[in-house]
């Protein structure tokens, strides 16, 4: 049960970033560049592909579809964030997120290392009773 | 393949084909011209808000102009040192702006304030007064 309000609850927050963020790809773009890591080109890119990215492996999560493969999506999306986000509050950058779209508000970092290592626990959680659940022996059948 | 790998690419794949669509649909790729070097973005130094000093490099009278920002342009550049020390101190973000950036007022005010008078950091508004209109 655990399991299921995790993974829709983690889809749903990967399907509305994705979504909030896809629908202004050039204020996302200036956003991932605010973080001084990527050249404009490459936070263009970023910025046009990630939202998409978000919205198919939460609509995956929740659907239950290429589940495995959501998961290491999100996992690897979360990861990267929480880098950036290490990375930016080390250099002291006073920026907006930019987590979920156009936000014109500075980045408690804390909060967000807080928030998003809780999301990559959830993320090993649901992989682990993923596992588990592949390992089980299939129920015999009653005639 | 492992099987997670397997997925992973074939969402990647799904994903694809809308952000070619949304790139094709949504990117005015010239409309926002990436920052140079010592360049801020309106929207970044509305963040910065209580910290910026503001100077307006624009030469003359201005009727509008950012709220607090203090004038020195390279024209008066004696003149109006003063006022900018009386507003200027280490704490202050100093973010240069003219009309349009066209001039390049903004840019030779910001390079005096970095090589004479070695204050850091200097920024220059990206897109000048006009953008932080919009």
């Amino acid at each position: 049960m655990a399991s299921i309000i995790l993974r829709w609850a983690i889809g749903l927050l990967f399907l509305c970033a994705g979504l909030l963020k896809a629908s202004d790809a050039q204020q996302f773009a200036m956003d991932v560049q605010n973080y001084e890591l990527t050249s404009w080109t490459f936070s263009i890119l970023i910025a046009v592909y990630l939202p998409w990215l978000e919205i198919v492996s939460g609509i995956a999560l929740i659907a239950r579809r290429l589940y495995s493969g959501a998961l290491a999506a999100s996992t690897v999306m979360t990861a990267a964030f929480l880098a950036a986000i290490l990375s930016a509050w080390w250099r002291d950058l006073d920026i907006a997120c930019g987590c979920f779209g156009p936000e014109i508000n500075h980045t408690n970092y804390p909060l967000h290392i807080i928030g998003n290592t809780l999301l990559l626990l959830a993320l090993a959680f649901l992989k682990i009773t993923e596992r588990r659940s592949n390992l089980q022996p299939a129920q015999p059948g009653i005639s | 393949m492992p099987p997670t790998l397997r997925q992973l690419i074939a969402l990647m794949l799904i994903a694809l084909a809308p952000a070619l669509v949304s790139a094709a649909v949504q990117l005015q790729w010239r409309a926002n011209p990436p920052l140079e070097p010592g360049e801020v973005r309106p929207a970044t130094a509305r963040l910065w808000a209580a910290r910026v000093l503001w100077v307006d490099a624009r030469p003359g009278k201005r009727a509008r102009r950012i709220e607090d920002a203090v004038s020195l342009n390279t024209k008066e550049w004696e003149s109006r040192l003063p006022a900018f020390f009386a507003a200027w101190s280490a704490e202050k973000t100093v973010v240069v702006y003219d009309q349009n950036q066209e001039s390049g007022d903004a840019a030779n005010v910001a390079a005096r304030l970095r090589d004479e008078l070695k204050i850091d950091p200097v920024y220059v508004l990206k897109g000048g007064y006009e953008a932080w209109r919009r």
